[in-house]
């Protein structure tokens, strides 16, 4: 905590120095950053990781999206983060995902070059959760994130976006058309598109709520 | 497919996926812990990110290298030395006399003078 404190004065020395603003509102917007990019990270690292279905890469991808804004955008209005982040991490996803598509067509004929992400082991300690919930509720929650994860592997890419953008990160339409960097008519269609997908998928496993 | 099935599906939809962030383990919690520490440490030295404009001295500077590399004049060698000698000493190079003669050239030189003001002079004795 002292450790955070510290940082966001140092973080505000740094933007007083750029001249942008008061000295009390740079303190302001320093705290705000750290406020902001520890609110999102969880849920930006799991948006990415659904997406590009590897933990390492998921958080190389969040990494940079901070980084990116902290650099270009953090003095501009704290409101404007959200979409600029998840835009720059929707560009990190893609980047990602046309890297690996040109990976597995150069080297992909290549015996052992073929990485499967659901076929490498981890360690299982360091995957094992923090035990916020009790036992029964956990195996409920477990199971419906395996179900859940399961159908949105399907999903494609745009439809995905728009789903976790809406459901996970609450943002409305104008807010995830800006982070997706198209018009508010094709996320409607999109997310309509996903909802519907992924109710039929999950009938079997969600009942009643699906 | 009615409104209220629609909106307990994304409820439900929403829980789990807000479960699945919260429940994260430690190591990826404390490496995000460091990716966010990194973003606010970018915040704070701007000036360490590379920018633009700061290719220009580079440029610059690898202009000047490479001018200097292609404008210098190159190392004389020997033979190059023996190109750029003088005729008459080039005359010396290719004659087939020996090195020995050129060296004492001057002591040959008042030889031969020394010969001719000998045979013009008039014998001691004045016959001629």
């Amino acid at each position: 905590m002292q450790a955070s404190a510290t940082l966001s004065h140092q973080v505000m020395g740094a933007l007083c120095t750029q001249g942008a603003a008061p000295e009390g509102t740079i303190l302001d917007q320093a705290r705000q950053l750290e406020q902001f990019l520890a609110a999102v990270e969880k849920r930006a690292f799991q948006i990415a990781r659904l997406a590009i279905r590897d933990a390492d890469d998921a958080l190389d991808i969040v990494q940079d999206a901070m980084l990116q804004l902290a650099r270009k955008y953090a003095q501009r209005p704290s409101e404007q983060w959200k979409p600029l982040f998840y835009r720059i991490l929707q560009n990190r996803i893609r980047d990602c995902q046309r890297c690996r598509m040109v990976r597995n067509r150069v080297f992909g004929w290549l015996p052992g070059m073929r990485s499967d992400p659901e076929l490498e082991i981890g360690d299982p300690y360091e995957a094992t959760p923090d035990d916020a919930q009790g036992p029964a509720d956990r195996v409920v929650t477990d199971e419906a994130m395996r179900a859940l994860e399961h159908a949105l592997k399907d999903l494609p890419a745009r439809q995905l976006e728009a789903f976790l953008l809406r459901t996970m990160e609450g943002m409305d339409v104008a807010e995830t058309a800006e982070a997706m960097g198209c018009t508010e008519g094709s996320v409607k269609t999109h997310y309509s598109r996903a909802v519907h997908a992924l109710r039929e998928r999950l009938q079997d496993s969600w009942g009643g709520s699906a | 497919m009615s409104d209220q099935k629609q909106d307990e599906f994304e409820q439900r939809a929403k829980v789990v996926l807000q479960a699945s962030a919260d429940e994260l383990d430690a190591r990826t919690r404390s490496r995000l812990t460091q990716a966010r520490h990194a973003a606010l440490d970018a915040a704070r030295n701007p000036s360490s990110a590379i920018k633009p404009y700061m290719w220009i001295p580079a440029g610059a500077a690898a202009a000047a290298v490479a001018v200097f590399l292609i404008g210098r004049p190159a190392p004389v060698t020997e033979s190059q030395q023996v190109a750029a000698a003088p005729v008459d000493e080039f005359e010396i190079i290719a004659a087939e006399d020996s090195l020995e003669f050129y060296r004492d050239v001057d002591f040959y030189a008042w030889l031969a003078a020394a010969d001719a003001d000998a045979d013009e002079e008039p014998a001691p004795d004045g016959e001629v």
